[in-house]
């Protein structure tokens, strides 16, 4: 299989499309329901916000030309660019800005972004190319909060758009590169919009969906692939070798984690059962099959200036793991611990499939919790299926997932109890007000002492089991060139410039 | 640190093959009778490649522990071993000269952007401290803010302070008894000397407040320009001179390996012409005249152009191959030996890159500096043999420059894991990503 997929993408003429890997097919294609990296790499090709990072990072205008704020700071006026036009050839106007910012907002449609517009208190139309908003707070700085992507109205009867809405496969956008086709092979084949102003010098784009890290990186250096977003550390050493390749710092503040089910009735809502867990664990033997990799005690990556350095990593104890399981009313009359209900300790965990490394980390653990008595029932799952037991239903005891953020590292959805991400069912009352004021401080020492503490507690509750960040590093064939930067969350920010060489 | 354990047994075990006439093979005796190519040809790569023999000469007998750690980039602990042996122990101070000149840099910039920026949005906290805080920053980095924030103190304490860095005069001159005035006494000594009482100050904030919920901490601004200072001077007085003189000293013709061992200049005669263009120190090698036989310019581009970085890039890794290749087919085992194991090219190349990215930066080109230090970049994540910690502190400059300041705390992460005194740094850089991202509606998604 993989030989012959090599095969056929060797033949892809030089010039042709810029083809990168992903070790998953975005799910959807549709940004108001985005919840993974892949998603979000694609989204910026397709689609454009209002404003987007230049390459120092500041927010600049994209759909917007010039904007002014009120003095008191709760709402600004933006005039609109007049030359944008939608891939399906309708004009952009300011109908669809406020169209976009209902629809996030809309409960009916439960985006999963719907945090990104929630201190937009309204917004209304001026006219067809300037839109007012209004502020719940005031903001110093709104066109930073501006970046979510802007979505064509004329493709929706109402703001109420479900998640199977057809968009999703014939995704219209405004950016530099149009949806072309979904494959049968499951990538995706992009081509340049022609009429988008910064003149994309790509023809275009095809995502593959690899799922095999080690053959991600031998299609690198055969030339049957242009760009892989995420190397692992092992491969690091082969491609920094490879004069036809070249490494990019892509740094994405991940943290892998298995997230507990602390909700109610559930065998981790105990306290004590989830830091028993945590002790058993052996998190350093999980890695060695990937690299190096830094362990992390909270939700942070190390060089964060929220990391609480004064939090060790947890260290491995299953003595004292099985001590807590016993305060915790669990007995271990044979091979397997009993529950105070009675029952064996069986616990459902969750991951994608077809991830070669998440599979391996989940046998691993498998292997390490069976001989300590209990017992771990692995289901791998399809991205829709995931999507309604873990984000919808939250059927599961564990997952095991990454999380990346940008870089602000706002981690309020993941751990407020109220928060869009928090499908583990973490509460604390404590965090959440540290969280909430996190959010509002404008004391950059504030913020940061805040969330140092907010580390600590979180540590303390185990709500998870942090397990590691890994080096970010993406790779590129030398062919592609005029690559100034990677955008350190979004990848393809700036991918209007490259251009491939000789 | 297995990649310097690694190198140590290696660097240890290379000297034993080049002392031991025995273990040199039979076959390779002829090749002490044929010509041997020029040794400036290479630079001192080969001259360690070529001559293993003068290589062991130079690390036997007491030296090698010093070499070892040069080697490490561990600077403090390569000064210190080589005891009385002046050259390379001045080699390792002018190494540490320049890494708290980087340093320095990051600060300079890092407190005034964070300063100015917080004023600006509003909320900088109130006080007298802050505002000298700010104009100390800038009077040790050759910041042009110091009259601005001085001038706003009116009233004690800090007024003698500030008018006396109006006036011009030396910070390190203040001798109040607040905070500032006993830390400028760690400087005077470090001035004297003795830098250990200020190192160890390194990682005690300047300025500790107490606020209602947090505490506030800010750190030595002056910390790296002291410490760089210090060691610039160490190198004239170990040399004898002052330390542009002493360094000077390392351009003659008949200058000893030991001068350039693991240095940016290839040959004495690259360093001779720098060190005749009047050049800055820090910038000695960038334009070696050794590296155009590589096709390597050392014209500067006018433009911020990366792309330009990336092709000059592509010729020196060309011709340092074609380096490699040459000296593999010319050198013994012992020499092939060295230069694989000691990864000699990489080696050159990365102290090359290095100051490359500070002649890129000292022409406000940080587009091509980032080329320069990624590129230099070995993937692993630590300081060594492979890394050295000024590669950090520029990659850690060049991304500040660029607005990447969240990017530039992974830098400087890595150096706090082995220099303590950039901690108070990385905090400063930290709240200043934090500032910049206070209005930012964070983004975050499953899996990298």
């Amino acid at each position: 299989m993989h030989a012959l997929m090599l095969a056929v993408w060797a033949t892809s003429a030089w010039g042709g499309p810029l083809r990168y890997a992903e070790d998953r097919a975005p799910g959807i294609v549709n940004p108001l329901f985005t919840t993974t990296m892949s998603e979000a790499r694609i989204n910026e090709l397709l689609f454009e916000g209002l404003f987007a990072d230049d390459f120092e990072l500041r927010s600049t205008g994209r759909l917007a030309e010039s904007f002014t704020v009120a003095e008191d700071l709760r709402s600004m006026t933006i005039r609109l660019r007049r030359d944008v036009v939608w891939h399906d050839g309708d004009g952009f106007d300011a109908q669809d800005v406020v169209f976009s910012i209902n629809a996030y907002k809309d409960p009916a449609t439960a985006s999963s972004e719907a945090g990104r517009v929630s201190w937009i208190t309204k917004a209304i139309v001026q006219d067809p190319y300037t839109v007012h908003l209004e502020f719940a707070n005031p903001e110093y700085a709104p066109q930073n909060k501006l970046q979510f992507k802007i979505l064509p109205s004329h493709r929706f009867p109402s703001t109420s758009i479900k998640r199977t809405d057809g968009f999703r496969t014939q995704p219209i956008g405004t950016g530099p590169f149009k949806f072309e086709s979904f494959n049968g092979d499951n990538s995706i084949t992009l081509k340049r919009n022609d009429r988008h102003w910064s003149a994309a010098k790509l023809t275009e784009i095809a995502m593959r969906e690899v799922s095999d890290k080690n053959y991600q990186a031998r299609l690198l250096v055969y030339e049957s692939l242009e760009a892989l977003v995420q190397v692992l550390p092992r491969d690091l050493a082969t491609l920094e070798n490879d004069r036809k390749v070249e490494l990019y710092p892509y740094q994405t503040n991940s943290w892998w984690y298995f997230g507990l089910n602390q909700r109610p009735h559930r065998s981790l809502s105990s306290a004590r059962v989830r830091e028993a867990l945590a002790l058993m664990i052996n998190v350093d033997q999980l890695l060695e099959p990937i690299g190096t990799g830094d362990r992390v005690s909270g939700p942070f990556v190390r060089s964060s200036p929220f990391y609480n350095h004064d939090v060790p990593p947890l260290t491995r104890d299953p003595d004292r793991g099985a001590e807590l399981l016993t305060e915790a009313g669990y007995t271990r009359p044979g091979q397997s611990w009993i529950g105070p209900d009675g029952k064996e300790l069986r616990l459902k965990l969750v991951t994608l499939s077809n991830l070669d490394t998440a599979m391996d980390v989940v046998i691993n653990v498998q292997s390490q919790l069976a001989e300590l008595g209990v017992t771990i029932e692995p289901e791998f799952l399809g991205i829709a299926e995931y999507r309604e037991r873990v984000w919808r239903d939250h059927d599961f005891d564990i997952i095991l997932s990454q999380w990346s953020f940008d870089r602000s590292e706002e981690i309020y959805e993941q751990f407020h109890s109220d928060g869009s991400r928090n499908f583990i069912g973490y509460h604390n009352a404590g965090v959440d007000d540290l969280l909430e004021k996190a959010k509002l401080a404008a004391d950059p020492q504030q913020k940061k002492a805040l969330l140092r503490d907010v580390h600590a507690r979180i540590a303390k509750d185990h709500p998870m089991v942090f397990l590691w960040t890994l080096d970010n590093y993406a790779a590129l064939s030398t062919r592609v060139q005029n690559v100034s930067m990677i955008h350190p969350f979004y990848f393809f920010t700036w991918a209007s410039d490259w251009v491939f060489g000789q | 640190m297995s990649a310097t354990a690694l190198v140590s047994a290696i660097l240890l075990s290379q000297i034993g093959c080049g002392t031991d006439e025995a273990s040199t093979p039979p076959g390779k005796e002829a090749t002490t009778e044929t010509p041997r190519p020029d040794l400036d040809q290479f630079g001192w790569i080969s001259e360690v490649v070529l001559e293993p023999g003068a290589f062991a000469a130079l690390v036997e007998g007491g030296a090698r522990e010093g070499w070892i750690a040069l080697h490490a980039h561990d600077y403090r602990a390569a000064e210190a071993a080589f005891g009385d042996r002046a050259t390379p122990r001045a080699r390792a101070q002018f190494a540490l000269s320049l890494l708290y000149e980087d340093l320095s840099d990051v600060s300079g910039l890092a407190h005034e952007q964070l300063f100015s920026e917080w004023e600006e949005r509003g909320g900088l906290p109130e006080g007298n401290e802050i505002l000298l805080l700010a104009a100390l920053s800038s009077a040790c980095t050759d910041g042009d803010t110091t009259i601005r924030w001085a001038s706003r103190i009116s009233t004690e304490p800090g007024l003698a302070l500030a008018q006396a860095l109006i006036q011009g005069r030396s910070a390190f001159e203040y001798t109040g008894s607040d905070p500032f005035g006993r830390r400028m006494a760690l400087h005077r000594a470090a001035q004297a000397g003795d830098e250990a009482p200020l190192l160890e100050a390194a990682t005690t904030p300047l300025i500790t407040r107490k606020e209602e919920t947090f505490v506030r901490r800010f750190w030595d601004p002056c910390l790296y320009r002291s410490l760089s200072d210090h060691w610039r001077r160490r190198v004239g007085e170990t040399l004898g001179g002052s330390s542009t003189q002493a360094i000077a000293s390392w351009s003659e013709p008949d200058a000893p390996l030991q001068s350039r061992l693991f240095a940016p200049w290839a040959t004495a005669s690259d360093l001779a012409s720098d060190v005749a263009s009047g050049r800055d120190p820090a910038l000695y090698g960038a334009r070696s005249p050794t590296l155009r036989r590589l096709g390597v310019g050392s014209d500067t581009e006018p433009i911020d152009d990366p792309e330009q970085a990336r092709a000059l890039m592509r010729l020196l890794d060309a011709g340092l191959a074609r380096w490699r290749e040459q000296l593999l087919a010319l050198a013994d085992e012992d020499g092939q030996a060295l230069l694989e194991d000691l990864q000699l090219i990489h080696r050159f190349r990365q102290e090359w890159l290095v100051t490359r990215a500070r002649l890129a930066l000292d022409e406000d080109h940080p587009r091509q500096s980032l080329v320069y230090t990624e590129q230099a970049r070995d993937h692993a994540q630590e300081l060594g043999p492979a890394n050295g910690p000024a590669l950090l502190a520029l990659l850690a400059e060049t991304r500040l420059r660029l607005g990447h300041t969240r990017e530039a705390l992974d830098a400087l992460h890595l150096l706090a894991q082995e220099m303590p005194e950039v901690l108070g740094l990385t905090e400063i850089v930290g709240d200043l990503a934090i500032l910049r991202g206070l209005d930012r509606q964070g983004d975050s998604k499953e899996n990298p």
